[in-house]
This record gives C-alpha cells, structure tokens and sequence, in this order.
C-alpha cells in the first residue's frame, strides 16, 4: 500500500515541475465545458423532444462529467504511454529489474497520476461548472456512494483497457498506427461524448457488451440518475465482472509477453 | 560454489528481414520474414564473491545481452545461470533485491524530479529499512557528493552527476552483486577518476561483487584484476589482465634518444613505427629479439643518450583482438549485425 502513496508523491512532485501545462490544461477545460454546455442549449431549443427522455440540465450534466471524468480517467496520459514510452527508449529494463510484480508496480505508478489529476482537474472545473450551470446532483447518500464506487471500478478497469493496449508496444515498439482507433473507441463507445441510448438500436447491444461503456457511462449515469434502480447494482457487477476478466486477461498476455520479451537497445 | 555461475549460455533474437523495391513499405506490413541472429553463444563462467570482474567486447559483441539475461529481463534460448543459488528469470523477485544494476546510457530515476525523490520510490519498492536507507545515504553523500544536486530535477544534471546519482541509486539496497553496463560513458576525466575510486571502495570495504562493462580500457586496468573478452558472442578471453599482456602482447616498443639523426635502423625482426628529431620509436617481438639486441645494432651506428622500454598498453591488445574479430567475420562473408 505504500507503494501506492509514495508515486501519488511523486505524482503531485511531477505535475509541480511543469505549471504552465496545468495552467494550459485547466484553461482547456474551463472552454470544453463552456462549449458542451453551449451546444446541448443550442440542440434542445430547437428539438426539445429529441433526446429521448432527458432534460436540459441532465444532458448538461452528463456532458460536464464526461469531460471532468475524462480528464482524471485519462486516455491521453496512461499506463499505455508509460509502456510505449519506456519500451521505445529502451527504459524498461529498469521496470523489469525492481523486485516488485511488474502488474502491481504499474497500477500503483498509474494510482499516483490518477490521485494527482483527481485533485488538480476533478474538483476544481466541477465547483466551476456548479457555479455556471444548472447541473442535476445526487438525490440520497446512496447515489453518492455508487459514483464513488463506479469511478474507482473504472479506474481500475481503464487501467487494465490501457494495459492490454499498451502491450501491444512490446511487439511494435510503437503505438502510433493504432492510438487513433483506441482513442475513438473510449471515446465514443464508452459514451463520454454521447450519451450510449442516442445510438442506433442495431447497435446498442455492441456497445453494452464491450467493456468501455463501463468506464465512462456507468458512472455518469449513476450521477445523472440515468441508471437507478436494480439496473444501478447490476451496473456495479457488471463492472466488477470486467474488473476481474480484464485482470486475468492482463495477467495472462503479461505472463507470455514476458516470456518472449526482447528489450530494444544496446 | 562461485556466486554467479553460467553454463553455455546462448540467446538468439529473431530479426526481421525487411522486403525492398516496389512497395517495400506496404509489403512489410505483413512481412513475416525472420532470421535468427545469435547475440550470446555458448559463455560459461564464473565469478566468486567479491570478483571486480571486467568485461569488455566490441560494440554488438553480446555484452549487455549476457547482462541483461543475469540481471532475469531477458530469458536465454537456450543454458543455465545461477546467481547466489537463483536462475535469475525465474526467481527475478528475488533475484532482484540481491543486484543492482547501472545501465550507463539509461537512468532508473525520474527524470522530472530530484534524485532524492526517486530514492523515496526505490526505498519503498526495496523496502529498505529507515537506518540502512539513512546510513547508505550518508555514506554516498560522502563519497560521490550527492548533497551537491540531490535536490536537483535530474533532467538538469550533467552526465557525470546523473551517473552518480543513478549509482547511488543501484547501491541503496545493499545488494550483493552490482552489474554496471558502461557507467564511464560519456563522462569527463574527473568525474571518471571519482565513479571509478566509489566503485572501488564499495568492492573493497563492502565485499560487492561487481561486473563492469566498458570501452575504456583505463577503468579496466584501473579497476579490475581479471577480464573477459567477448566478441560476436563467443568468449574470446578470460583471464588476469596479466596473462592478457603476456599472452597476447609479445610485441614491446623501444625509445630511443640519439646523439644525431636517426639513419640506417633497418634492423631485422623490427619495424620503426616513428621518427621525431633524434628521437625513434622501434617495435619489436620480444619472442624473437631482447632489448638489448635491438640495443646493440643501433648503438653499432649511433650514440645512445636515453632509451625506455614500452609495454603494450592493454588498449593496444584490445584492438588487436577486436580488428581479427572483424577481419574474420568479413572473411566469412557476413555482416556484423547491431546488438539488441
């Protein structure tokens, strides 16, 4: 567990040495959450009926916390890059030689840069947003609760998504040619940017099979009230399943890529 | 038992072959054609506790690859390494916490942060005990003077910092057996002589064993008493550097201070390698002629006012060695192929 907190130390070490990208970042946002905002009032004045059964302001709130999740359950930044990075330098070998196993020592580094961004670019754009606009907030101390367990079981399962993605590094030495589609599948299958009811019925069930919509729509639509009720829980399960299949997948590919693992560099 | 032990160690990398001409790159998407390039090939050794063992070779040699299979990141095709008991790819946790491991063109600290931020991390990931973590940073705080930039990020450190810095780091677990992979690379004299008396001093007065790879053949003459010599992943040499000099530098160099212009050496069995005013260098076998035969021819022509005698530097040896490993490898008709 110490583990843990001394790379959140480390983290929030790092994220001081380079201010002027928080500043940047943060600026980013206040202007992605302004434009969402802006265009759900656009669309809903001219087809109010055409969102299913959502509001105005649940939309707005789905579409904030699509922006504030996504930037603490990064895709830009992650596991991925990490491995990416290091196997491209050649770096890995330094990761390879700690006396710590290889899976745990790489989610307690990605803990680290999760609690720093929790606490720079969760927090403070959502006091911004509350102040700005009408948002739907949790009813009971349950829906409360829910969020906070579904955010951290997204977390999780993310980190492994990225894991998995990251791997692929090993065998390319590269990601480039396939960050792109990984990119728009979180993006748009997880429903971050659009809510995963607005797609067509053929292709719903796709989207509820894949573990993405785990990451992003479970939690806003626990916060939203979109999911409540007995869909609440299963929700939860459901992501608790992938939870424990993406480990074992995780662990499983790890086993074998290790096996058969070249290091780029002299 | 020695402490690290290996038998006929062998690691072959498969390589991909990439297509030319129309399209090359298009086709090479699904180009699947390997080769088998052989980077370790058949080394055994073995190194006792407390060894300072040097171990050189040509760029592509095989050298970091053997490393990197005892220090457990890469798993052999084929043979057996056994480090205090351990097969290091199977065991690598604990494998782990008996080595450390300098990688000179490579750091293990974060690169945005102090050195004393990453040593946190690395006492945590060792679980290193408070009093071991504060008495061997103390010590390292004396001996490489790491108070001067501890608290500074290390992407602004200079090379010769960082290497300190990154040595401190491989030596904050007390481990048993310290592997350095060129930790001279790129550093200037000063902070060369200073890496060089740290490494000494902790293999004297902490017993750690310690491999050294390097191009600079002044650490190794500095520094280690035996050396290995691998080249094309065989093992050329392994031995005292003593026996090196003896065995493979037969050839000695003679000084000569003349009265007047050097003319008419052309003594048998020698070769003038250069003339400077009154002073010639000669070179001759010592196997075929002494010292003082070439002495006499030439004091039969001129006065002698000053003469040494050179032994062969073991750069010189190295050379030699290296340039017949290429003279071969060009006579089998193959090209030598990058390390990996």
């Amino acid at each position: 567990m110490s583990l843990f907190w001394t790379f959140s130390r480390q983290h929030f070490y790092k994220q001081s040495a380079y201010r002027l990208n928080f500043w940047l970042e943060m600026g980013g946002m206040f202007l992605q959450l302004y434009v969402v905002a802006t265009l759900w009032n656009v669309l809903f004045t001219q087809t109010p009926t055409g969102f299913g059964s959502a509001t105005l302001t649940q939309m707005i709130t789905y579409a904030v916390l699509g922006i504030l999740l996504g930037a603490v359950l990064s895709v830009d930044e992650g596991v991925h890059s990490y491995l990416q990075g290091q196997v491209r330098m050649g770096l890995i070998t330094t990761d390879l030689m700690k006396p710590v196993d290889f899976l745990l020592h790489m989610l307690a580094r990605d803990f680290g840069a999760t609690v720093v961004r929790l606490s720079f670019y969760l927090l403070p754009p959502l006091v911004f947003a509350y102040l700005l606009f009408d948002l739907v907030l949790p009813v009971d101390a349950v829906q409360v609760v829910y969020f906070l367990i579904a955010v951290f079981q997204a977390w999780v399962i993310l980190f492994f998504c990225n894991f998995l993605f990251g791997l692929i590094s090993f065998k390319t030495l590269d990601l480039l040619g396939f960050i792109f589609t990984y990119y728009a599948l979180i993006r748009f299958a997880s429903g971050q940017i659009i809510p995963l009811w607005m797609y067509p019925d053929w292709m719903q069930p796709f989207l509820y099979a894949l573990p993405f919509q785990s990451i992003f729509y479970t939690p806003i639509g626990l916060f939203t009230g979109v999911i409540s009720g007995g869909q609440a829980t299963t929700a939860l399960w459901t992501q608790t399943a992938w939870m424990i299949g993406l480990f074992v997948a995780a662990r499983f590919i790890w086993a074998r890529i290790h096996r058969h693992l070249v290091v780029q560099g002299g | 038992m020695a402490l690290i032990e290996v038998h006929n160690l062998r690691k072959e990398f498969k390589k991909l072959v990439p297509k030319t001409g129309f399209l090359s790159g298009i086709r090479n998407l699904w180009n699947t054609d390997y080769t088998s390039h052989v980077a370790v090939d058949d080394i055994s050794f073995k190194i006792e506790e407390g060894e300072l063992l040097g171990y050189i070779g040509p760029n592509g040699a095989g050298k970091s690859t053997s490393i990197k299979m005892m220090t457990g990141i890469l798993v052999p095709t084929a043979g057996e390494i056994s480090i205090a008991g351990m097969t290091p790819w199977k065991q690598r946790r604990e494998h782990a916490q008996n080595i450390g491991v300098v990688f000179g063109q490579k750091t293990q600290l974060w690169w945005d942060i102090p050195p004393i931020e990453s040593y946190r991390v690395l006492k945590t990931i060792y679980k290193i005990p408070d009093s071991v973590y504060e008495k061997n940073l103390n010590t390292f705080r004396d001996l490489l003077e790491l108070h001067e930039f501890e608290n500074t990020p290390v992407r602004q450190l200079s090379l010769g910092q960082r290497m300190r810095a990154d040595l401190a780091a491989a030596m904050l677990h007390d481990p048993r057996i310290l592997f350095l992979d060129e930790p001279t690379i790129g550093v200037d004299v000063l902070a060369k002589e200073r890496l060089r008396e740290f490494i000494k001093e902790i293999n004297r007065t902490r017993g750690v064993t310690i491999l050294l790879t390097t191009h600079d053949m002044a650490d190794i003459e500095k520094l280690c008493h035996r050396m290995s010599i691998i080249d094309d992943g065989k093992l050329l040499y392994d031995g005292s550097i003593h026996d090196l000099k003896s065995r493979y530098g037969t050839e000695r160099t003679l000084v000569i201070e003349l009265d007047d212009a050097p003319y008419a050496l052309h003594i048998p069995n020698t070769r003038v390698l250069r003339e400077e005013g009154s002073r010639v260098w000669i070179a001759f076998d010592k196997e075929k002629l002494s010292a003082s035969d070439v002495m006499m021819k030439v004091a039969e022509k001129h006065t002698i006012r000053d003469l040494t005698v050179e032994e062969p530097e073991i750069e010189s040896i190295v050379r030699e060695i290296y340039q017949s490993g290429l003279d071969r490898k060009k006579e089998d008709g193959h090209v030598a192929v990058l390390d990996v």
